[in-house]
């Protein structure tokens, strides 16, 4: 890890040779041969052959989903593979970022990794925690399609100070730091470790960590700058977030009756373990920054800037490492640093060089979420392919993957999956609600599914987070296969069907808008005999998109 | 349990697991294996309903009534042992039944009571732990079986907040252990095909198996192999007799009118019909106990359809021959406060047990009789919620010391080492 001292001299180096903006347009192609320098360093020392570059139609659907959190449509996925430019990959990255499909589906990612999406069911009002997070997720999308650099954004986040109307990013709080209404300081500051500084505080909530150095002192004394958050619960959410400090808040919060917070006597900036953490409750624990120094607090001072401020200083270690590490592991599953909140010396990075550059990229470009994926997508590591074959040793597989020699096959998000199915089946109002909503509110009926998106995340979602790893089983492909909505062909069938297209065009529109990718001449014979033998052309081009959308290579990334 | 010698023991293929060999907990294989061991002892795995009470179901109004209580008591058909006077039909099953009446679990915030009593461990961020239905799934489930081994049904809600509903999670145990949710007895099973031999039906799968073949041999990695086996699971499921288990339709109206027509009722119906079929753990979830409100007047028409459900679930398991090989539990996440029944009560709480071949027809733990406040504390045998899980464990023959490696490879027994099964019950 680079030290504090040099970061510095590097950031001003940078800067002020090049100037930012200039900086950002002549560098990704020269970031993006940087990083594959690394990662090919790094093959050649194991001696392991990197995969052949991925065919257009393997990058164009990869691309898609990763940045857009969705599959092309099928004219757009015809004109890419028509097109002769000889930068077109460049070229869609940068079209695909400038989209604002771009924003809302990483505001969507965020929404996911600080809050899984919870189940509708009557504790929840059937569906609030859902609309509550979607709101946040909606404000990340448009912090993400600004391209609001990374520090500014999270300062915003942890610094909140107001009503919920104002501020959507309050959500922040009642999602993570939340206890019946009461703002709890420690879910905040378990997720400020796992979230924005790559560091698992988690285990020292309640004892002092056996594997890593973090000492209950060290949870808690982060926890100290949560201590005087102070919100107004409405019964699901916080509706708003403040920051009071010391005695002060007892006669204030009398006036505004409703505000919630913690009761501790300990004094400003440090404070009491609560009786839930099993060891040490009671003691008063003094405020110290994660991994860093103690803090020094007047009486009356707010603290979560005093937090805020340090977490996103181009000073601190652990703030762009965080990010990077994240975003390159959700473009290739594996981190640099695995798993991605696991930061610390026992724990080193597989590519330490590779981390120090994008770290320091990142930096010096000001926290350019956009710039920084640029890089990583343009490199040859993330345009590779994956196709394995049928003898495949499954350890060189694995190490494959992990060493960035092959991207990995990723199942596609349940976000993904409904968008995808929108397009494929152009059905913009895909509901799969079978429940008479007229029913469901009577006494003793099923919990009333409140909207399309939450009747579909409830067939189709499950609380993991790992890509590479099958989380669909029998309901889902129950729903898939035998729900009618999914199995009538959609609109795209009576489309086709009315221009009167030949039946081969016909075919190769539907593996456009499915697959993103032209049939081959097997799979186009197969398709036209199986249409010929139905009984009515639109039964088997029906047949047709149910089988494709069915398909592994719909629900996978390759 | 005897094992073969040339086996592996189970505690030996969990380290082979954990050093990287098994890239998953539940391999097919492997838990086949374990099926082995389990039949060739002679015995069918055990299997369990759970009947959640969410929100926390008042003590003394059903299963530990009190002299000077709301309700009354009534004798059972155990002498000496006395239920709520509202439970007449559960009164004369009190044979095969066990009350713990004095769980002692401490934990009073509902969602974290929900969690500690599904998985025997308290919540603690960023880990997850197996739910119990989960468990039973790994442990007892048969990967052979179309069904799958856990499956969850909704029974529906009262008014009254109990907070969220805590949702099975496998964790580490891998997604196969999942739930399967049935969101209505009266729906079933969703999205089946209104004909599963239906000859367009088969002409697509038979296309779809075509590509998938294709693709597998281009891909041939685990993501795609489990893909394919979900999927065809799900084919096989629709296409099973099995299938039929979730159409409760197909008994005998006496039958059906004996479980009643409350969605408990039917849920429990179905769940026997599960069980017969081989499936291992279902939770049945009825929400809304949460009676700050008082509870007498919230209690007493649930007694209406939860008294003669459960005692026909009890005698109908029975004369199938099914109740010896079945652990029925009823809880919720805790009790409710002394004589009114308004507030939460993790000190001292009721459950109940039957089947299994557990030693029913009595009574473990007592709570006290004074005037005030009675029945407010443990007097006799306090039950945590550790011996509580070793307990459940025991009588579903699965072992509560075995370790799984969670993830950083953190060695997690069963159940806490703390707790121990209540002798008394075996």
């Amino acid at each position: 890890m680079l030290s504090t001292l040099s970061r510095i001299v590097w950031l001003c180096c940078v800067v002020s040779l090049l100037g930012a903006d200039c900086l950002l347009a002549a560098n990704v192609v020269e970031t993006a041969n940087r990083i594959d320098a690394r990662i090919d360093a790094k093959l050649q020392a194991e001696n392991l052959e990197a995969m052949a570059p991925a065919d257009e139609a393997e990058f164009l659907r990869r691309v898609y989903l990763d940045l857009t959190g969705r599959i092309p449509t099928a004219s757009q996925a015809a004109s890419y593979l028509d097109s002769s430019h000889s930068s077109k990959r460049a070229q869609l990255i940068d079209e695909l970022l400038a989209s604002p499909q771009y924003g809302e589906h990483f505001g969507r990612v965020w929404r996911d990794w600080i809050a899984p999406a919870e189940l509708p069911s009557e504790g929840n009002g059937g569906n609030q925690p859902i609309a509550a997070t979607r709101k946040l997720g909606v404000w990340f999308a448009e912090q993400f399609n600004q391209n609001e650099p990374w520090d500014r954004l999270v300062y915003s986040v942890l610094t909140v100070d107001g009503e919920l109307a104002d501020h959507p990013q309050a959500l922040f709080y009642s999602l993570v730091g939340t206890d019946t209404g009461i703002p709890q300081p420690a879910g905040a500051t378990r997720a400020v470790g796992t979230l924005f500084l790559g560091l698992q505080l988690q285990c020292a909530e309640c004892h002092d960590d056996p594997f890593r150095t973090w000492k209950q002192t060290d949870f808690w004394g982060a926890a100290a700058f949560f201590r005087n958050t102070e919100a107004t619960f409405d019964g699901r959410y916080f509706a708003s977030v403040t920051e009071t400090f010391g005695k002060e808040k007892s006669a204030k919060g009398k006036r505004a009756s409703k505000k919630t917070t913690r009761n501790d006597r300990a004094p400003n900036g440090s404070i009491t373990i609560p009786s839930a953490s099993f060891t040490n409750s009671g003691a008063v624990v003094a405020g110290k920054f994660p991994a860093g120094d103690a803090l020094v607090t007047k009486a009356r001072q707010p603290l979560r800037p005093v937090l805020a401020k340090w977490i996103v200083s181009p000073e601190n270690p652990y703030f762009s490492r965080a990010f990077v590490n994240r975003m390159w592991s959700y473009f290739f599953v594996r981190g640099l640093v695995n798993p991605v909140d696991d930061f610390r010396p026992d724990n080193p990075p597989t590519h330490p060089e590779l981390l120090d550059l994008l770290d320091g990229e990142f930096l010096a470009s000001g926290f350019d979420v956009k710039y920084l994926i640029r890089c990583m997508l343009n490199a040859r590591v993330y345009q590779r392919t994956n196709g394995i074959g049928p003898h495949a040793d499954p350890k060189r597989l694995t190490k494959q993957v992990d060493l960035f020699a092959r991207p990995p096959l990723k199942l596609i998000s349940t976000d993904m999956l409904f968008e995808s199915l929108q397009l494929a089946l152009e059905d913009p109002g895909l509901d799969l609600r079978t429940v008479d909503p007229a029913l469901s509110s009577k006494f003793g009926e099923s919990t009333p599914i409140g909207d399309a998106y939450q009747e579909f995340t409830r067939l189709f979602e499950t609380n993991e987070n790992d890509a590479t790893d099958f989380r669909h089983g029998i309901p889902q492909f129950l729903a898939l296969m035998n729900h009618p909505r999914l199995s009538d062909g959609g609109q795209t069938v009576d489309r086709l069907l009315k221009a009167k297209s030949e039946p081969t065009a016909v075919v190769e529109q539907l593996y456009l808008g499915t697959l993103s990718r032209r049939p081959t001449a097997e799979e186009t014979h197969e398709a036209t005999i199986f249409v010929q033998e139905s009984s009515a052309p639109r039964v088997g081009y029906n047949g047709l998109l149910w089988m494709l959308i069915n398909r592994s290579e719909f629900l996978l990334i390759r | 349990m005897n094992k073969a010698s040339w086996r592996p023991r189970r505690r030996d293929l969990l380290k082979l697991s954990s050093a990287g060999v098994l890239t998953n907990a539940s391999v097919p294989w492997f838990e086949a294996l374990a099926m082995d061991a389990q039949r060739q002892s002679g015995r069918a795995p055990k299997a369990c309903i759970l009947l959640w009470m969410d929100g926390g179901p008042s003590q003394q109004h059903t299963f530990d009534p009190k002299p000077r209580g709301e309700f009354g008591a009534i004798s059972t058909s155990v002498p000496g042992i006395q239920i709520c006077e509202h439970l007449p039909q559960m009164s004369s099953v009190m044979d095969d039944v066990a009350l713990i009446r004095s769980m002692s679990t401490g934990e009073g915030d509902h969602y974290r009571a929900k969690y500690y009593l599904h998985t025997g461990f308290q919540r603690v961020g960023g880990f997850e732990h197996p739910a119990i239905g989960c468990i039973a799934s790994h442990e007892n489930g048969d990967p052979s079986n179309d069904l799958p081994s856990f499956v969850t049904i909704d029974a529906g809600y009262d008014k009254g907040n109990g907070g969220r509903l805590y949702r099975s999670v496998p964790s580490y145990l891998g997604a196969r252990h999942a739930p399967l949710a049935v969101r209505h007895p009266d729906t079933g099973l969703e999205n089946q095909p209104a004909d599963a031999g239906d000859a367009e039906l088969s002409r697509r799968l038979a296309l779809l198996a075509r590509g998938e073949k294709r693709f597998a041999q281009q891909y041939s990695t685990p993501l795609v192999r489990q893909k394919q086996t979900a999927f065809d699971r799900a084919v096989s499921l629709m296409r099973s007799k099995a299938v039929s288990a979730f159409d409760v339709d197909d008994e005998s109206p006496a039958l059906r009118a004996a479980y009643g027509s409350h969605r408990f009722g039917k849920a429990c119906l179905m769940a026997r019909r599960l069980i017969e079929r081989g499936a291992s753990f279902i939770e049945i979830f009825h929400r809304g106990w949460d009676d700050h409100e008082g509870a007498a007047q919230r209690v007493k028409p649930r007694m209406e359809w939860m008294d003669p459900a459960m005692a026909t679930l009890i005698t109908d398991l029975k004369s199938r021959g099914l109740l010896e090989r079945t652990l029925i539990i009823w809880m919720g996440e805790f009790g409710r406060g002394p004589i009114n029944g308004k507030d939460h009560y993790a000190r001292a709480w009721t459950t109940m047990l039957a089947g299994a071949g557990l030693k029913t027809g009595q009574v473990v733990g007592r709570t006290d009789e004074k005037t005030r406040h009675t029945g407010g504390t443990v007097v006799d045998r306090p039950v945590s919620v550790p011996d509580f899980f070793a307990t459940i464990c025991q009588a579903l023959d699965v072992d509560p010391a075995k370790e799984f490696h969670a993830a950083g490879n953190r060695p997690m027994p069963i159940v806490d080492p703390e707790g121990s099964a209540i002798t008394e019950l075996f």
